[in-house]
């Protein structure tokens, strides 16, 4: 069944700009700490923690203290979850198309 | 019975899903577009259709709820979900289009939800009718909701060669 409790639009919007896949991107490979996440990067360090609130806000990633520095890991269960998104509404219309083809079987007889 | 087929279209921002009916186009048409027809098949296996508005014409909509009425499906059960189509273009009986929103029962649309614009075709093919459903689904930016589409299909590769990876052991 359609879960629809999901905020796709957050998770989309976060994946609307090149600089923050990227980031996800490489996150996927090892946690980074800030200044790590924004050093192959041409901007501000500013601009690069707004990238970050976005990302944290769709629940993309999430950022912990470990000392004197915040450590940006990627969360791969909201991924997951627009993945399964995705599947249940194939789900959704796969079993649209199964009682339709039975109601019409049945208003034969 | 036929297997739906399913195309993931990232270059046109689309999904869609198809399927074949031993049936005349008429007659799949008019399950399509009558209150009456709609409510007995629309819903998931196990969930119960009202109508509470419709008007089948380019601007109309249908307004309706799903309950589900089956015990089996555990945190579902008794659940209610209201949600409208906003009819956009009609082409009998070849084609019509609407817009998906998620709803209150007074047909209040819910922002946070995601929307989308479906456009429904019947053709006649010699197996029969094949009806095909096009998603696209709402975004700011159509190009970068592909891209989203794209990684999340990559990422869920990602993971499904992980599970096997785990199930040889």
């Amino acid at each position: 069944m359609v879960e629809y409790a999901l905020r796709l639009d957050d998770i989309f919007g976060s994946l609307a700009d090149p600089t923050r896949r990227d980031i996800l991107h490489r996150l996927q490979e090892t946690e980074l700490n800030v200044s790590e996440v924004a050093a192959p990067y041409d901007v501000s360090l500013a601009a690069i923690s707004k990238h970050l609130k976005i990302l944290e806000k769709a629940k993309l990633i999430m950022k912990r203290r470990q000392g004197k520095q915040q450590i940006v890991a990627l969360q791969p269960q909201t991924m997951m979850q627009a993945a399964a998104y995705l599947n249940q509404y194939e789900q959704l219309w796969s079993e649209r198309f199964d009682r339709l083809e039975q109601f019409l079987i049945e208003e034969d007889q | 019975m036929s297997k739906m087929n399913v195309i993931k279209d990232a270059e046109n921002k689309t999904l869609i899903f198809e399927r074949i009916f031993e049936a005349p186009r008429a007659r799949v048409w008019k399950a399509w577009t009558t209150a009456e027809q709609i409510a007995k098949w629309w819903g998931p296996r196990g969930w119960v259709t009202t109508v509470k508005e419709f008007d089948f014409r380019a601007g109309g909509h249908l307004l309706y709820a799903m309950k589900c009425e089956d015990p089996a499906q555990g945190d579902f059960y008794g659940r209610e979900e209201w949600a409208k189509s906003v009819y956009e273009t009609i082409d009998e009986p070849s084609s019509f289009s609407y817009k998906d929103y998620f709803t209150d029962e007074d047909g209040t649309v819910n922002q946070t939800m995601p929307s989308m614009t479906i456009t429904m075709e019947f053709t006649e093919t010699p197996e029969g009718t094949k009806v095909s459903s096009k998603t696209v689904f709402a975004s700011q930016d159509a190009y970068e909701q592909t891209v989203a589409m794209g990684v999340v299909e990559g990422v869920g590769q990602t993971w499904d060669r992980l599970e096997e990876l785990l199930g040889e052991d």
